[in-house]
């Protein structure tokens, strides 16, 4: 194990090559939008999510119970306050357990508007297993916290500890012969609930 | 595994199958055209691109210092860093991780490097069951294929050659060819190896030094399944795929899914630092070559590439002759570029299987200029002697002859009565590979010099070029 670490650093440091500074990003060449919920919105729904407007978590329920997939007899697991689920988490021993979940109900921290992608760090969840375990995945959101950009959103990101992901519509695939298909490996539905306005 | 490859050989049988070359062309262009649409949508885009290739060379001249301060992050949030000079070390590392913790069952997601080192067959070997999660991966890991896109592996294959794969290797009924349901299916078997492994392994898209982090990004959610539900996690990447900074991300993660499918990003973007509570997480740094193409002046900046495969979607020479005719791990321009570093005389023919035309540079996110690289490695195959006496002896006879101005015209025109004259089986045969599949050019009744001094010269006299100065001239075979 040691042999291979001297191995490459000697390889690297026996060609010195002229430095090159690291770029500083110009902000004033970057993307705005006049209004980033509809342009979050545009985004996600492009990406294959489902994007509803509510204006506080004890509407969501109601929503959910709308939609043809969601039954109250299923398996539903929720870390969202004021949205209980069905299944607890505190008596579960492994990850493999959470297979059996057919809801995953969950916070995002923040969104980014030019791809619909949502922050989710393993401290929104139980396990982080159950973002991906899950057959239907519902994240809540505020209207408020909404980034324009990638460069922006690793700003607002800075250090963080353990894992986290990114989330940008349900899993999906084109491998075979170029037609996309929802519901690959992770979740076969995303619904985003956007709470209240844009700051 | 190591013999020679000429790619037009390689390429016979699947040009041989017209409506399926061009089923393959369209569908390649379809995803280049979705490329552009999201390019055009991103008024930075080129903005981005100076940016990556800026960060790219700031990390290669840097490169030991980034490693160190990986290792040392990585290392600080509970991450084993292991190092590996070439593609055996790789492996051992790898088998010896497993073997420690008594693994026989495995899920892996899509990792380059991995079919770089061979690992599959030599776990398999022994006695570790490898099941690839990416859905074309898995595809041509039961048809016992190697992948012939990098990020599209199973793009060879139409749906009923999908279904009939699944009805051999997993019991479905015959002639299922929806891709809805072939994916269901896949959906449940793949799901059962997720529950069942003992340990995940990963590629690995970007690693931070600040940070220690390992991203990897999938539009399936099969590397996140992977590295979530067993114990142990094992990234293995490339010494090149380290970045210095996190913010860099950034730039690279709006590059990466709009240069790849003409998505504004992955599906899952996922960011490993340190092992998730209770587990093990591995990460394999690998050099099997790379700093060997870090010192080229001339090549270096191939080890900007992040995969994204653009180069691949525009290329007319891959789009019509199919990734395995390439015979290599990265087929299309940036494989005819890596391939030849790693073995010249085994991938000789590569940069050769290239009209120069330079698409595949215009649509690269980190602006690798890879048609001149690949015409450099031209010179350097030559020079190398690993040229054929066909390209060898008609490459030094045009040059004999561009040097000759008299000898030229005096060709020239013999050239052209011979293509009127010559009897079609003289002329289409196989000592002419001008004449294979196509046909000769009609020979123009006079030689454009001819033409000029009678048309334009008096009007407009040429400068004067004297025959030192004549630029060699690059030739086509």
């Amino acid at each position: 194990m040691r042999k291979g670490r001297q191995i490459i650093l000697d390889r690297v440091r026996s060609r010195v090559l002229p430095d090159r500074a690291a770029p500083q990003i110009d902000w004033d060449r970057l993307v705005r939008y006049d209004d980033l919920k509809a342009q979050f919105c545009d985004s996600a729904e492009f990406v294959g999510a489902k994007v509803h407007h509510v204006d506080s978590v004890a509407t969501i329920r109601r929503t959910l119970e709308e939609s043809a997939e969601y039954d109250s007899g299923k398996v539903i697991a929720s870390t969202v306050e004021g949205l209980e689920g069905n299944f607890s988490a505190s008596q579960v021993q492994s990850p493999q357990e959470y297979q059996s979940l057919d809801w995953m109900l969950i916070r995002g921290r923040f969104g980014v508007a030019e791809n619909g992608a949502i922050w989710v760090p393993a401290d929104e969840v139980d396990d982080r297993v159950q973002v991906f375990i899950t057959q239907h995945l519902v994240i809540v959101l505020e209207a408020a916290d909404l980034e324009p950009h990638m460069h922006a959103a690793y700003q607002r990101l800075g250090r963080f500890e353990g894992y986290g992901v990114f989330v940008s519509g349900p899993s999906k695939t084109a491998d075979i012969e170029q037609s996309l298909v929802l519901g690959a490996h992770g979740c076969r539905t995303l619904d985003i609930f956007l709470i209240g306005r844009c700051k | 595994m190591s013999a020679t490859v000429h790619h037009p050989e390689a390429a016979k049988e699947f040009v041989a199958n017209s409506e399926r070359m061009q089923w393959h062309d369209m569908a390649l262009w379809f995803v280049r055209n979705k490329r552009d649409l999201q390019a055009a949508k991103t008024p930075e885009w080129e903005y981005l691109r100076e940016l990556a290739a800026e960060i790219k060379a700031h990390t290669q001249a840097n490169l030991d210092v980034y490693l160190e301060e990986f290792e040392r992050q990585a290392a600080a949030r509970g991450a084993v860093v292991h190092w590996a000079a070439d593609a055996a070390e790789h492996n051992e590392i790898v088998l010896g991780i497993l073997q420690k913790n008594g693994v026989q069952r495995i899920v892996k997601s899509k990792s380059m490097l991995t079919e770089e080192c061979h690992l599959n067959p030599f776990l398999e070997a022994h006695g570790v069951e490898v099941i690839d999660s990416d859905l074309g991966e898995r595809i041509i890991q039961m048809r016992n294929e190697p992948p012939s896109h990098i990020v599209l592996p199973a793009i060879h294959l139409k749906k009923e050659d999908v279904g009939n794969t699944f009805h051999q290797h997993l019991g479905i009924p015959p002639h299922i060819s929806d891709p809805k349901v072939l994916t269901e299916v896949a959906r449940g078997h793949l799901r059962r190896k997720f529950l069942d492994a003992q340990a995940g392994i990963t590629g690995v898209n970007f690693a931070i030094a600040e940070t220690g982090a390992v991203v990897v990004c999938t539009n399936e959610g099969n590397a996140d399944l992977g590295a979530s539900l067993p114990p142990i996690h094992i990234a293995c990447m490339g010494i090149e795929k380290l970045i210095a900074r996190q913010e860099d991300l950034g730039v690279f993660t709006r590059l990466l899914a709009r240069s790849a499918t003409g998505q504004p990003i992955t599906t899952y973007t996922s960011h490993f630092q340190g092992p998730k509570p209770g587990g093990q997480f591995h990460i394999v740094l690998v050099d099997n070559g790379r700093t060997g193409i870090r010192d080229s002046d001339q090549f270096r900046e191939a080890l900007n590439c992040i995969r994204c495969g653009a180069c691949m979607n525009t290329c007319p020479v891959y789009r019509r002759s199919g990734g395995h005719s390439y015979a290599a791990v990265v087929p299309g321009p940036i494989g005819s570029v890596l391939s030849p570093a790693a073995d010249a005389k085994q991938h000789h023919s590569l940069p050769f299987a290239c009209s120069l035309c330079g698409s595949c540079t215009d649509v690269c996110p980190v602006k690798i200029p890879l048609h001149h690289q690949l015409l450099a490695w031209r010179q350097e195959i030559a020079r190398l002697g690993h040229l054929p006496a066909s390209k060898r002896l008609s490459m030094k006879a045009a040059s004999f002859l561009f040097s000759h101005p008299r000898l030229y015209s005096i060709v020239g025109s013999l050239g052209r009565l011979a293509l009127r004259m010559t009897p079609r089986w003289l002329l289409y045969n196989r000592l002419n590979p001008w004449g294979i599949e196509r046909e000769m050019p009609p020979a123009p009744r006079a030689s454009f010099r001819k033409w000029y001094d009678r048309e334009r010269a008096r009007q407009n006299p040429l400068p004067v070029v004297s025959s030192s100065s004549q630029q060699n001239m690059e030739t086509q075979p």
